[in-house]
């Protein structure tokens, strides 16, 4: 056997690159906002712009969380799904579906959750605003659970704007102020509104508030983006004439 | 210490080794399963304290505290590895439980001087205190972990 200084530090190498397995029973009961989510890659670098954002990318790990993120338009709107594929490299991110498609200038790009909004269009081709990038701004409402009980069942809703700063961070600022800042650790955005031709209805979680912010007296919340900022396959909600 | 003339590849390269070499060193402190959550709360402070940064002699060290103390939940168990590693070659079975009883200020120390190799003046940064006592630290740990496992080296 190794000397215990030396089998320290196997013990460290293993853990370093252990990674977690998701969990493969189902839950027994109705878990925590909390509990739903599991950081399995945390943080990745976006330089966007020459900007510099940090990003955290959240995994669910439960069917009944992904299910009740799946992206659904409004029932009493006509929507059309469109498929594209979504290329990032470090100063943009661009769309291989444009104007000859339908796709207009403020349409939101989900992959998960939303990551980001249709900047500029051409024919064939989009570029993307992604969230992290600076200047974004959108409505959205963050829920909190009513009550702190196990069994959940009503959450509230205030509204707010989401914006990204130039540090590339994300920012929700609520229209008033929120009742208890330790249940904000558990809750969502939603967004709800957008620019124009923007589908931003239909609760879409974007990201999970990751602290408060007290600048000048006022309040706003830093949020940690749901989605994966990398190559590959993106839903886009085009608005029936 | 970083470049005094630090742009934001300098920055981006700073934080891709930080996430790395605290991911390991947080382990120890945090376990496993909130590990990640916790690295990345300090690089998001990290992105918006570049100046700080930028002035210290180890910001590596720092981070860990940052870290540390964003982490909000009082864990009294932590897991140091996931469930499907159960046993490792050459490693006495009972140093995982061994660590984990330890005091946290010396488990933390010894896992940073022997499972990161940071010398005791980092350790110290890291836990915010003088040298001599990260020092203590990591030797009164690692003298419990042989008395617990009954080796001698």
């Amino acid at each position: 056997m190794n000397t215990l200084a030396e089998q320290i530090r196997r013990l460290a190498d293993a853990a370093a690159s252990a990674h977690l397995e998701p969990a493969t029973d189902p839950p027994q009961r109705r878990r925590s906002r909390r509990e739903r989510f599991a950081i399995v890659a945390v943080v990745s670098l976006i330089v966007a712009g020459g900007i510099i954002g940090v990003s955290a990318t959240l995994t669910n790990q439960n069917d009944d969380v992904a299910s009740a993120t799946t992206i659904e338009p409004p029932a009493d709107r006509a929507y059309r799904v469109l498929e594209a594929h979504l290329a990032i490299s470090q100063n943009e991110a661009t769309l291989d579906v444009g104007s000859q498609h339908g796709v207009q200038p403020g349409v939101g790009v989900y992959r998960e959750g939303l990551i980001g909004v249709v900047d500029e269009t051409q024919a064939a081709s989009s570029t993307v605003r992604l969230l992290g990038a600076a200047g974004l701004e959108i409505r959205a409402a963050v829920t909190y659970p009513d009550a702190i009980a196990e069994d959940r069942s009503g959450f509230s809703t205030i509204e707010g704007t989401v914006r990204t700063t130039t540090r590339g961070q994300v920012v929700f600022t609520p229209d008033e102020s929120l009742p208890n800042e330790e249940e904000l650790v558990v809750g969502e955005i939603v967004a709800v509104a957008g620019g124009p031709g923007t589908l931003l209805q239909g609760k879409t979680e974007i990201g999970i508030i990751a602290r408060p912010i007290t600048t000048n007296g006022s309040t706003s919340y830093l949020v940690r983006l749901s989605g994966t900022r990398t190559d590959g396959e993106v839903l886009i909600f085009l608005r029936e004439a | 210490m970083l470049s005094s003339t630090y742009q934001d590849h300098e920055f981006e390269a700073f934080a891709r080794e930080a996430q790395s070499r605290l991911r390991r060193a947080l382990i120890g402190a945090v376990g496993i399963d909130h590990v990640d959550e916790v690295v990345a709360d300090a690089l998001e402070w990290a992105c918006g304290h570049r100046s700080e940064l930028e002035a210290m002699h180890n910001p590596m060290g720092y981070l860990f505290r940052v870290a540390q103390s964003r982490s909000r939940r009082r864990r009294r168990r932590i897991r140091l590895l996931p469930e499907q590693i159960v046993e490792l070659p050459d490693i006495e079975p009972g140093l995982v439980p061994a660590l984990r009883s330890l005091p946290k200020s010396e488990r933390v120390s010894v896992w940073l001087a022997y499972g990161c190799g940071w010398t005791h003046a980092e350790i110290a940064v890291a836990l915010g205190v003088e040298r001599t006592t990260a020092s203590t630290h990591v030797s009164r740990g690692l003298a419990h972990l042989r008395k617990t496992l009954g080796v001698d080296t």
